[in-house]
């Protein structure tokens, strides 16, 4: 079971994750591990998220078509709807080799094989809300010692 | 997808325009649907899925101009948890 690790700040969880395009598919998509290379976007790994959101930055950047509508409700009773992309979330597992240090080696992309039916939300810092569409696919650990840690 | 010219405000003139159709049209839609994905074509519900993927790939091989648009068909809204808490929701 693949496994990544780091340091939160007793609040926040950070994570990077690769987004990939998934609305051109015709075909079942493939994903998997190690395929392409991912553009790395730093995530918010947020348990209280039903889904997994992008922002319009990285959309843009990653030239993401929207498909539809996604219904968001806020703190009220007000739903507002934003745009909604397909894509692939990817995560990137140090790569540790016998004998090797983790995190000294090259790391390898495992490619989520569910799309993601994701919204847009505005940049804040972060540019993917990782929701609990992808986190509840694994373990995530929070650490008291300020680690946490992630497999699936 | 060669000869077909797609303009980015084309397509999200179809989707917000299809958005609105299909809002005025969920109360009525049949109970068999719900849950389902709704591909919307011209304020049209061309016909439901079972998933995103499904009418994505009918989509994308049915209309090479991508002016189309999926909606779920559901009254419930995805709750954003902290992110919602912590900054205003207007439409993205």
């Amino acid at each position: 079971m693949p496994c990544l690790w780091g340091l939160h700040n007793n609040s926040q969880v950070f994570l990077d994750v690769g987004v990939i395009d998934a609305a051109s598919l015709t075909t079942p998509a493939m994903p998997g591990v190690g395929t392409g290379a991912p553009t790395l976007f730093k995530s918010l790994v947020d348990t209280g998220c039903q889904r997994t959101m992008i922002s319009a930055n990285a959309a843009a950047r990653l030239g993401l078509t929207a498909v539809g509508k996604i219904p968001i409700q806020g703190v009220g009773p007000n739903i507002t709807y934003h745009n909604a992309y397909v894509f692939h979330v990817a995560f990137f597992v140090p790569a540790v080799a016998g004998g090797q240090m983790p995190g000294s080696g090259a790391a390898v992309a495992h490619v989520l094989p569910a799309p993601i039916h994701g919204g847009e939300i505005s940049s804040s810092g972060f540019d993917v809300l990782l929701g609990m569409d992808v986190i509840s696919i694994g373990s995530l650990k929070i650490e008291g010692n300020g680690a946490f840690s992630f497999s699936f | 997808m060669r000869g077909v010219k797609i303009s980015n405000a084309n397509r999200q003139d179809e989707i917000d325009q299809n958005l609105a159709f299909f809002l005025a049209q969920l109360p009525g839609l049949p109970a068999a649907a719900n849950g389902k994905f709704a591909l919307l074509r011209h304020q049209t519900i061309v016909e439901y899925y079972d998933t995103i993927v499904d009418a994505l790939k009918v989509a994308n091989a049915t209309y090479p101009d991508r002016l189309f648009s999926i909606q779920q068909v559901t009254e419930a809204a995805t709750d954003l948890g902290y992110y919602s808490h912590a900054v205003p929701l207007g439409a993205a």
